[in-house]
């Protein structure tokens, strides 16, 4: 692609191939959720749908509280959708399942055990037995570039390391979809620069579906090949945009007009139609 | 090194007031000695051998109160912070039950258990029991809605949450719990000893007090907060060592 060329800025509505996404990858179909308060009922997700296709990269922006880590416990059997369903890979979704990983928004790393054991956390949980997959998570740990702090404790670690140690954990049991709640809003803004540049390069070595939810328009244009735009209470999906940038992204790509005029544009989708 | 010599320094300007008021104003050494005979009491009772046996008596008495009294404690407490529901009907109770006075129930053990290590057991055990009770119904609400999320995503089995997860995020509160028990497990003991003992440090503190032999009733007393303070060191030792993130 001639980086000279004007690309298309405009969000393009993707038009998806129910058939084959019902089939192979994540499908949501106006899902809706009411939470039971104290203060009565509390719509947080309305008639919400959405695909994320076998090895797509697909982002939700959404402000907070608009519903995104309900959206997430949904995907990932926590909770049980009111009306609407969940498929993946054509089985509908009802109860934690075995090929969905979760990376959540802080490391939430046991303190008590070692790194290592840490990413073999849902293999534990699975009853899988946990030898088989020591290399397994020390290739992980390989590929997150901590193989060398395998045996130290996460109190040893920074916070980008623990996270980085989080994605490793998510990926141990080999599952189909990657689903991961800000995993890096915690961090500062340099590490956050570096786990993008990361998990584009793990993603991309890995062929997973992820569904990666953020509230910072920049992660989502520069990680994504498709970002969803969410508007608030209830939760719902309010714009589309496919981002046609060229991979791998680097920070050279973060500078130029192309990405720049992206983020505006999301920006002000934004401002008119995500009010939460 | 600063850490010793404070307290240590503290410590001898207390024994030195105390030896020139006792000296000064020419207090009655049965009402209160001077440090000296307190320490020739000590030197008795402890160099010489009279208070082993009551040093024995009530070490024993207190940690089997405390093994029973903790035991009970966690366990019930794990188990109702497991199950809510019966948490429900069985903590108001507890709670009520704590608000009684324990000495109040000390002379209904001699009727019940006899005069004997029975019942200086079952007092230690039950003033134990309500501070590590509450301490580990507390810490097993204490876990990371993330972290037992990541459990619950991934399948877990109840019993490996909660020995993955709930355990070892309630250890720091247990342990407070059982700081403040082994403390208290000694005061139990001590007070079954008043009532219905025939040995003990308590024991020898109640009869001492008929002979007025107050040089010695100190030592004992003295004797007691040294055991009680070796204990606590203990557990926290162990505290530390076993919660070490
Ligand atoms: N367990 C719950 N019970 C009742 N209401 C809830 C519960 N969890 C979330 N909510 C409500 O649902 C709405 C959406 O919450 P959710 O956590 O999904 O937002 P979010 O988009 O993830 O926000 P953030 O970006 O701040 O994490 C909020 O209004 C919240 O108050
Ligand atoms: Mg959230």
């Amino acid at each position: 692609m001639n980086r000279m060329a004007q690309p298309n800025l405009w969000p393009v509505l993707h038009t998806v191939d129910t058939a084959s996404a019902y089939k192979a990858g994540l499908s949501i179909r106006d899902v809706s959720l009411t939470y039971g308060t104290s203060r009565g009922p509390l719509r947080a997700l309305d008639n919400l749908s959405l695909d994320v296709k076998p090895g797509e990269f697909v982002a939700v922006l959404g402000p907070s509280g608009c519903g995104k880590s309900t959206l997430l416990k949904l995907v990932s059997g926590l909770l049980s959708a009111t009306e609407g369903e969940i498929h993946l890979k054509g089985r509908p979704v009802k109860s934690p399942r075995s090929d969905v990983g979760i990376v959540f928004q802080q490391a939430t790393l046991l303190p008590w055990k070692t790194v290592l054991n840490n990413v073999l956390v849902p293999v534990r949980a699975m009853g899988l037995p946990v030898k088989n997959y020591r290399d397994k998570a020390l290739d992980l740990l390989k590929l997150v570039g901590l193989e060398a702090f395998a045996n130290h404790y996460p109190s040893e670690l920074s916070g980008g390391m623990q996270q980085r140690v989080a994605v490793a954990r998510g990926l141990i049991h080999d599952p189909a979809l990657l689903l991961m709640d800000e995993p890096f809003a915690a961090l500062d803004a340099m590490t956050r620069e570096h786990m993008m540049i990361e998990l584009q390069r793990i993603w991309a070595s890995t062929h997973k579906s992820v569904l990666f939810i953020t509230h910072s328009i920049q992660e989502a244009v520069f990680l994504a090949d498709r970002v969803l735009i969410m508007g608030g209470r209830p939760g719902r999906v309010v714009d589309e945009l496919v981002v046609p940038l060229e991979r791998p992204r680097t920070v050279e790509t973060m500078a130029r007009k192309d990405f720049n005029d992206l983020l505006g544009h999301l920006r002000h989708v934004f401002g008119e139609k995500s009010t939460c | 090194m600063r850490r010793i010599l404070a307290p240590l320094a503290a410590l001898t300007v207390l024994l030195a007031v105390w030896h020139y008021s006792v000296f000064f104003f020419s207090v009655d050494p049965t009402v209160l000695p001077s440090p000296a005979d307190v320490g020739s009491a000590l030197y008795t009772g402890l160099v010489r051998g009279t208070l082993h046996v009551h040093v024995l008596a009530t070490l024993k008495a207190a940690a089997m109160g405390f093994v029973v009294g903790c035991c009970a404690g966690v366990g019930l407490g794990v188990l109702l912070g497991e199950f809510r529901v019966g948490a429900r009907f069985i903590f108001p109770v507890v709670v009520a039950l704590q608000a009684m006075p324990v000495v109040a129930i000390a002379p209904l053990l001699i009727v019940w258990l006899g005069i004997g290590t029975e019942s200086k057991v079952f007092l230690a055990a039950i003033v134990c029991f309500f501070p590590t009770f509450v301490n580990t119904f507390s810490g097993m609400h204490a876990s990371k809605s993330e972290l037992l999320d990541l459990y619950k995503a991934a399948g877990a089995s109840r019993w490996l949450t909660l020995r993955d997860v709930k355990l070892p995020s309630a250890a720091h509160f247990i342990f407070t719990g059982l700081q403040i028990a082994v403390v208290l497990s000694l005061t139990g003991c001590v007070v079954g000893e008043f009532i219905a003992a025939t040995s003990g440090l308590g024991y020898v503190i109640k009869s001492l007090a008929g002979q007025l032999d107050v040089s010695m009733m100190f030592a004992a007393i003295f004797t007691l907060s040294a055991l009680g303070m070796a204990c606590g060191l203990l557990v926290r030792t162990l505290h530390r060592a076993i919660v070490f993130w």
